[in-house]
């Protein structure tokens, strides 16, 4: 390994002062100390470089963020129209302009951190759509579900065996609503299959959709997070007409979709995501391919309960 | 008054985080949004405008040892959030200097 050779109290004191020696902020006395250490000291030449290099690499990305011509217009006729003060009216200028510099840089820095909450949102709302147009094409346009509930052994054959068991979490997790139907189905010229679960509450019907991820992920990001159960993360938009709240498990997406305001659906999503996931987890293990159930996949456009 | 940079933990000083070798444009704004308002100011106007760390007192009306306070803790913070945007675009940092005697 290259060792340096570091001599700590000296190059403490150095390197204390290596950027007011960049900014030639130094006494003279103390630039040739520095000067003198510089030139035994492999280490500290190094650093100097290096803080050298970002100091470049700053201006450099400051020189590519000009101040729009009108902007710079506008600060010169207003540096003109002051009064002569305490400075001559150019190092007023000259500072008027740095300080727009800064404005400028710092703008462009919140428009890409817009631009990259605005990418993530759109990521969240093309997710959530996963399940938003299985709940609209299935329960809503489709009214694939009785009046009157089906019975939960009917329901649990219908979900086969590998995701009977979701019923009792889905009944007993979303207080106030009644299961109605449940079965696995999927959208015309898709492959891909949801587990559908539709309820009747609060005047309204609502619908837990679970589906394989299948490479679709919601994007990591406090920002982008509506709501956290327990620690998992739940994610919320609003895509024709229907809220929905998105949450991710070991290899499938989950969704609350219902044209409740975006609060009753998330809260419902808080107390249903965290024990459909630890379901969900705890069969990840022993994964059974849907397609072993094809009696039991009933594609919508035919499906009628 | 010299332009000395404070410490209150000169250990650290002797752990400088390393500057990557390559800097990219974007890396640097990414490092600068994470660097709070009051010490990017002050990093942005002595070393990219070049002002005199006294001209930045003046003007903004703060005490000396302030502007130099925010200028040592604002590019500490720059190179530290530099390191890490770098390191989670797999750049990494330059070679650090090293004790003698800390090789094994």
């Amino acid at each position: 390994m290259n060792v340096l050779n570091f001599n700590s109290e000296q190059c403490l004191r150095v390197r204390r002062k290596l950027d007011a020696y960049l900014s030639n902020e130094l006494l003279v006395e103390t630039t040739s100390e520095v000067l003198r250490h510089l030139e035994s000291c492999e280490a500290c030449s190094q650093e100097l470089e290096a803080r050298t290099r970002l100091r470049n690499a700053l201006r450099r990305v400051a020189a590519s963020q000009v101040p729009p011509e009108d902007l710079r217009q506008s600060i010169e006729r207003q540096v003109r129209k002051m009064q002569p003060g305490f400075w001559g009216g150019s190092r007023r200028l000259r500072w008027a302009l740095a300080l727009a510099g800064v404005v400028v840089i710092v703008g462009s820095i919140a428009t890409r951190q817009w631009i990259t909450v605005q990418r993530g949102r759109r990521v969240v709302a093309s997710v959530l759509a996963i399940g938003v147009s299985d709940h609209i094409q299935c329960a809503i346009k489709g009214h694939n579900y009785p009046d009157i509930a089906n019975p939960p052994d009917k329901l649990r054959q219908k979900l086969g065996p590998r995701y009977a068991g979701l019923l009792d979490v889905v009944q007993q997790n979303l207080p106030g609503f009644e299961v109605l139907e449940a079965h696995i189905c999927s959208i015309p010229g898709s492959p891909r299959k949801y587990i559908h679960f539709i309820t009747r509450g609060r005047g309204t019907i609502l619908s837990v959709i679970l589906t394989r991820s299948e490479g679709a992920q919601l994007p990591a990001g406090k920002s982008l997070r509506s709501g956290v159960s327990g620690s998992l993360n739940l994610y919320e938009a609003h895509l024709d007409g229907m809220n929905a709240a998105g949450f991710e498990s070991s290899g499938y997406l989950g969704f609350v979709v219902s044209d409740l305001s975006p609060a009753i659906t998330m809260e419902l999503a808080s107390g249903l995501a965290p024990p459909l996931k630890g379901v969900l987890d705890a069969g990840s293990g022993s994964e059974a391919q849907l397609d072993l159930f094809p009696v039991l996949f009933a594609p919508i456009t035919t499906a009628r309960w | 008054m010299e332009a000395f940079e404070n410490s209150a933990n000169e250990a650290s000083l002797v752990a400088e985080t390393p500057v990557p070798q390559k800097i990219r444009d974007e890396d640097v704004l990414q490092a600068l949004a994470k660097v709070p308002m009051e010490f990017r100011e002050v990093v942005l106007l002595a070393d990219v405008q070049e002002f005199s760390y006294k001209e930045i007192a003046e003007t903004m009306k703060l005490p000396l040892g302030t502007v130099m306070s925010r200028l040592s803790r604002g590019r500490k913070l720059l190179r530290q959030e530099l390191a890490e945007v770098a390191g989670s675009f797999g750049i990494s940092p330059a070679r650090g200097p090293q004790r003698a005697g800390d090789s094994a």
